[in-house]
């Protein structure tokens, strides 16, 4: 099970979350910006609890309506990130009003209080994620990463993937090299 | 118990471990890039067992003198940033690599080993972190955060958090206001 809350913006954020899962004796697999999985769905009267004590630190949890809008919306952005075509089209905004069947600026705001950034860096984020991927599990060239997944050129994804992680499109191409050689047990 | 493991640095790697772990039924509580919580200790039968399980998923079990060096460069990353009233005034290299009498080359390329950034961007990622967290708090202006956070200028400050979150912080800081209409709402 998913919730999602608004708000959460820093790593303090999310101690404060986890310490109040743990006071609540909540299980949780996973917290992260603007949402919480739980390992096992939780009754009305725990989700009530948590609430209270989610807006007394001053965040907001998503209800139900929105949740499902969000949770929509996010694996819609997955599934054209990791679709094993070529990413629908450079403006993502038409393409995602049209499979949400709504405008998606109308989301704008509800995404943006929940995982803290816009939606167009969150598909960023995703591609560059993929391209990790790509690095290191297939046998495919840059340049066609660069196709599937949209930029402009070779230097543009060079360029994005250092601002975002740091390191260099061959440091990871060498991690894939120096992960065949592990030896297994 | 925590664990680390090496080369986890992808969404798929996140959810390779995660079937990983429901298959041999290991309970955990947190799960993320390069690190895994269990909560209770695992048998050295059982722990054997993850282990050859992920070295077939290219994976790797760290053992403890590295997966020990990269929880104390968070924790200093963590306390440098987020614990302190001011940043360190020399660079984070040699702070790092001082306060764990380490090579920085060494500890640098274990940490992108294993959490697929490196340590600067981490840094940077923590640091707009703070930022964000300053600016819906409200009680600093962003010329004061940015001295604060050791940068440059309000420019500098704005051109990274811009490139980290796609918002600039005059815009962020729209959120403060609708969260503080929230709670007069309740």
């Amino acid at each position: 099970m998913i919730l999602y809350i608004k708000y959460m913006v820093s790593l303090r954020c999310r101690t404060m979350v986890k310490t109040e899962l743990k006071e609540l004796d909540l299980q949780y697999t996973a917290v992260d910006v603007g949402s919480i999985e739980m390992p096992k769905v939780i009754n009305q009267k725990k989700l009530a609890e948590l609430e209270e004590s989610l807006v007394k630190s001053g965040f907001e949890l998503l209800d139900q309506k929105n949740t499902i809008l969000l949770d929509k919306l996010i694996k819609l952005i997955y599934d054209i990130v990791y679709s094993p075509n070529e990413m629908p089209e450079k403006d993502y905004q038409n393409y995602l009003s049209e499979k949400m069947g709504m405008d998606i600026k109308a989301l704008t705001t509800l995404f943006t209080e929940v995982k803290c950034m816009t939606i167009k860096q969150f598909i960023h984020i995703y591609k560059m994620e993929r391209v990790k991927e790509f690095l290191l599990y297939d046998e495919i060239t840059i340049k066609e990463i660069v196709v599937k997944l949209n930029f402009k050129s070779v230097a543009m994804l060079t360029a994005d993937f250092k601002k975002v992680t740091g390191l260099s499109l061959s440091f990871f191409r060498q991690l894939k090299k120096k992960r065949a050689i592990l030896p297994a047990l | 118990m925590l664990l680390h493991i090496k080369y986890m640095v992808s969404l798929r790697c996140i959810l390779m471990v995660q079937e990983t772990l429901n298959n041999l039924g290991i309970a955990y509580s947190d799960l993320e890039l390069g690190r895994v919580e269990i909560t209770d200790d695992l048998p050295k039968e059982q722990y054997d067992q993850l282990k050859l399980n992920l070295s077939k998923m290219k994976l790797e079990l760290l053992d403890d003198t590295r997966h020990i060096l990269i929880e104390k460069v968070k924790i200093i990353i963590i306390e440098m940033i987020h614990h302190s009233d001011k940043l360190p005034i020399i660079n984070f290299s040699a702070y790092i690599s001082e306060k764990l009498n380490i090579d920085y080359a060494y500890i640098s390329n274990t940490f992108s080993e294993v959490k697929g950034i490196t340590i600067q961007q981490y840094i940077i990622n923590h640091k707009i972190e703070l930022a964000k967290e300053l600016l819906i708090y409200d009680e600093l202006s962003i010329k004061e955060i940015a001295y604060k956070l050791n940068y440059s200028s309000v420019a500098h400050l704005s051109n990274q958090f811009k490139k980290v979150t796609g918002f600039t912080p005059k815009e962020f800081k729209q959120f403060r206001r609708n969260r503080r209409t929230a709670h007069e709402n309740l």
